[in-house]
């Protein structure tokens, strides 16, 4: 009789613990996913932080003193030829340096050709696709008035798109 | 007398082992909730989004050039107008309303914003907001000091 009440015990509190640990599985792996795309986002944020402020990108001490978050679209635009030379360079798949203020009626991807009246600076890698976002920048360049010349600085998000770990 | 013993001894063994295994849940309880490092990433966004924002050049030409909106905002508070006789307040307001808006109204998951600007802890001009502000918010202070003046910059995103 004893016998079978401790086993009984034992079996009530083995069950009791499998329950809890059910419990604690399922409470961890639903906030897995979450914590995936948060990771995802806060690593993207950095990558574009870290871009932005590389002296390939950042305006330096071209604009005035030293900026946080300022992109020097004049040097990004010559960048774009030497696209081959930094493959693999950023750790992302590709860059993006939208400019969202002032708006352009129609997205236009910089060239030599037609820039600085163009919206979009593509800095292409080696593989497209996989996970983008970015931060917001300031996005400077030297335009000129009556023949002379003015720091104009405008509102961008510099984008980086990277491959998912698996 | 022996039975009832042994049974209200089995009772507390059953008892403290509840106790025990409700401590260890609570515990990680505790953990699974602080273990989440949620603040800084709006955070660092609306940090980024206003110091970018202030640096925007205007369309407000002074003596030096043109200012940029954290210039402009003294300009303003100082009610002065800009070398093309424009209202210096006037193309500020302007010009951060249309730039919180190319920069914000399409992201999803923003319910709303506000920006307050202030001159010595007075408002210079009237919250810019928009949207539901909602009970969750994260935000970001700027703030410019010249001789005798204070301008405050206080944004804020709702989700």
């Amino acid at each position: 009789m004893k016998i079978q009440q401790t086993a009984f015990l034992l079996i009530a509190v083995t069950l009791f613990f499998v329950l809890v640990g059910i419990f604690v599985l399922g409470f961890r792996l639903s906030g897995l996913r979450g914590d995936v795309s948060a990771l995802e986002e806060k690593n993207a944020l950095l990558l574009a932080t870290r871009i932005a402020n590389s002296p390939e990108f950042s305006c330096g001490n071209s604009y005035d003193g030293e900026r946080l978050n300022c992109v020097d679209s004049d040097k990004v635009i010559s960048l774009k030829d030497f696209e081959e030379t930094y493959q693999g360079f950023w750790g992302a798949s590709s860059i993006e340096i939208r400019k969202l203020y002032p708006i352009l009626s129609v997205d236009t991807e910089c060239n030599s050709g037609n820039y600085p009246n163009c919206n979009i600076i593509n800095i292409r890698g080696e593989e497209q696709g996989g996970f983008s976002d970015g931060n917001f920048v300031t996005l400077c360049r030297k335009a000129s008035k009556d023949g002379d010349s003015y720091d104009k600085c405008e509102l961008a998000k510099l984008l980086v798109t990277y491959q998912k770990v698996e | 007398m022996i039975k009832d013993k042994n049974a209200q001894e089995e009772m507390v063994g059953f008892g403290i082992i509840i106790g025990i295994v409700a401590i260890i849940l609570l515990i990680f309880l505790w953990f699974a909730l602080t273990d989440r490092d949620e603040t800084s990433l709006d955070d660092y966004k609306t940090e980024s989004f206003l110091q970018s924002a202030l640096q925007y050049t205007t369309e407000c030409e002074g003596s030096n050039g043109f200012y940029e909106i954290n210039e402009l905002s003294f300009e303003c508070d100082k009610r002065r107008s800009c070398l093309n006789g424009k209202d210096s307040c006037e193309i500020l307001n302007t010009t951060i309303r249309e730039t919180l808006e190319a920069a914000w109204k399409g992201e999803s998951s923003v319910k709303g914003y506000s920006l307050n600007i202030t001159s010595d802890g007075n408002e210079l001009m009237p919250a810019f907001v928009w949207g539901n502000l909602t009970g969750s918010s994260r935000g970001a202070r700027e703030e410019f000091p010249k001789p005798g003046t204070l301008i405050g910059f206080v944004f804020k995103i709702y989700s």
